[in-house]
């Protein structure tokens, strides 16, 4: 009864970083993909999540079908926006991860300035449908509805994703391309082809959670740097090998986001760097694994 | 089949290849052996479409593919098995398969027509591996592995880079004789190795490198009557007879059950 004391301030901001971290789960999902197959470090990544986000604002009405609507739009339209910044990088200007990084960081900036021009600089509202605005009751405490339901739709996302990485031909192709991307061009498959693919799937990802994401954080002007960030951060807490990695890394940033705060208001900010400053510091002391079966 | 002329390549503006040239014909075995930076996985990878030609021809069935991007040179009918295997260490032996057996690699012309079952019925013991994953087989699985990746791709042209490295005799022999029955069985192989005695028991021909040069390209017959020359050229003891062609267990279980395009041999 009185660890059940201790704990029950707690449970909020613990549902909150369980929501926060699938919600950078499905968002850095994608920029894992980016990074591990087609070796792409997308700077826009965060912006594909500002689309989503701001297809939200405009399009929902407090309305299911709004919702729907949104949810196919937000990612549509990410998706596209992925499969133009593989467009724009060359096949020469994607072997160089300066060049990507100036090349997509540009097109964050472009993107970002288009948002903003087109949506305005203060952050709309954002209006979920009304069965879900309300909140309900979790171990005597009032929590909002729709967190709720965004946690089981992130699970149910990432359940499908991690489906589709492992049974899936195009999920063997991901994993294949991770491992060495040089024999699977020598099997036949264009480069060019995963690199198109593998970014519209991350902006399609990126862009779907933006528009669930939005009545959580953002859309607003700061909410593509906080995505790009945060995401950033898992892809070196969770590496590149696994779905599973990723998923562990986005939870644990979730928790030191909320829970973090909620314990240690004045460290918690500087615990999420830590950890990535502690998993690069171990990492670059380990002996190298081989990068091929020999 | 395939055809070499005056190839140069290199890495980072340095010319490895000088220019290369060799005629492999249908059905055989060219082998290509040299000391160690000569040159041969130079050329393999700039055949693959790896490594880009500085100049020169590669044909294969008559088309020029020279500078051609890798996957557009494997659908060309080009099957590659790499040094190292280099597997997929995250994808099981059933993954690979069902990967290398997609539809986009189907349809090259002339192709042999491989299929997973017939690929387990040449290599039974990866029908045992199946549920492993490519870093848990040992060195001569993954071999077989990566022979059956490259060939259900349907190649016309199969290059092998010394695909006996790092295997016990034993199993370098095994493959050695599967590289030649497939020869036999219609596929045109280019084998680099290191090993003399390994090109000299399963070649039809045989050129050697030398500084990135071909400084000798004659019938394998010329090199087993009178290995000397070859081993003196490469600086190594001279080999012996062949040996003579035997059963190789594993391979096949049982003789009858053999594939037909192999019983030949």
């Amino acid at each position: 009864m009185a660890a059940g004391i201790r704990i029950d301030p707690y449970l909020v901001p613990a549902l909150d970083g369980v929501a926060y971290g699938l919600l950078v789960f499905v968002a850095a999902a994608g920029l894992v993909l980016c990074f591990g197959v087609a070796g792409i470090l997308n700077l826009a990544h965060g912006t594909l999540f500002a689309i989503g986000g701001y297809t939200a604002a405009a399009l929902l009405d407090g309305g299911w079908p709004s919702l729907a609507l949104a949810l196919v739009a937000g990612t549509v339209a990410a998706a596209a926006a992925g499969a133009l910044v593989a467009g724009l990088l060359t096949r020469s200007a994607a072997r160089s991860h300066l060049t990507q990084a100036l090349l997509t960081f540009g097109v964050a900036l472009a993107g970002g300035s288009l948002l903003v021009g087109a949506f305005g600089p203060d952050d709309p509202p954002v209006r979920v449908p009304a069965a879900l605005d309300g909140s309900v009751a979790v171990v005597g405490h009032r929590y909002p509805a729709y967190r709720l339901v965004f946690i089981a739709v992130a699970a149910l996302l990432a359940g499908l994703l991690h489906l589709a990485v492992r049974r899936t031909r195009a999920g063997m192709l991901v994993r294949a391309a991770v491992d060495d991307a040089e024999m699977v061009a020598a099997m036949g498959v264009s480069p060019t082809r995963i690199r198109v693919g593998v970014l519209a799937i991350a902006g399609g990802l990126a862009g779907a959670a933006g528009v669930l994401g939005a009545p959580i954080i953002g859309p607003g002007t700061d909410t593509a740097d906080t995505v790009l960030l945060l995401s950033l951060v898992v892809v070196v807490l969770g590496g590149l090998g696994s779905m599973a990695g990723t998923l562990l890394a986005a939870l644990a940033v979730g928790q030191i986001q909320t829970l973090g705060v909620a314990l240690a208001p004045s460290t918690a900010p500087f615990l999420l760097f830590a950890a990535m400053a502690v998993v690069l510091a171990v990492r670059a002391r380990l002996p190298l694994a081989p990068r091929r079966a020999t | 089949m395939l055809r070499v002329e005056r190839l140069c390549a290199g890495y980072a503006g340095g010319t490895v290849l000088h220019e290369v040239s060799l005629d492999v014909r249908p059905a055989t075995v060219q082998a290509v052996v040299g000391r160690n930076g000569a040159g041969k996985s130079t050329l393999v990878h700039t055949v693959a479409g790896l490594l880009r030609p500085h100049a020169g021809r590669i044909e294969i069935g008559g088309v020029q593919v020279a500078g051609r991007q890798p996957h557009r040179i494997a659908r060309s009918g080009v099957g590659l098995v790499p040094q190292g295997r280099r597997v997929f260490s995250r994808l099981t032996v059933a993954e690979h398969l069902a990967l290398a057996a997609a539809p986009w690699r189907a349809a090259t012309p002339g192709g042999e027509g491989w299929t997973v079952p017939r690929i387990l019925e040449l290599l039974p013991r990866l029908a045992a591996r199946l549920r492993h994953r490519g870093d848990q087989l040992s060195g001569g699985e993954q071999q077989m592995l990566a022979i059956a990746r490259a060939l259900l791709g349907q190649p016309r042209v199969l290059l092998l880079d010394e695909p006996c490295e790092g295997l016990a005799p034993d199993l370098a022999a095994r493959v050695r004789d599967l590289v030649g029955a497939l020869a036999r069985g219609g596929l045109t192989v280019l084998l680099v190795e290191q090993q003399l005695q390994h090109a000299i028991e399963v070649a039809d021909r045989i050129a050697v490198l030398e500084y990135g040069r071909v400084v000798y390209d004659r019938p394998a017959a010329e090199a087993r009557a009178d290995p000397g020359v070859l081993a003196a050229m490469l600086s190594v003891a001279a080999v012996g007879e062949p040996p003579a062609s035997r059963p190789v267990p594993g391979l096949w279980p049982d003789p009858g059950t053999r594939p037909d395009h192999l019983r030949q041999g």
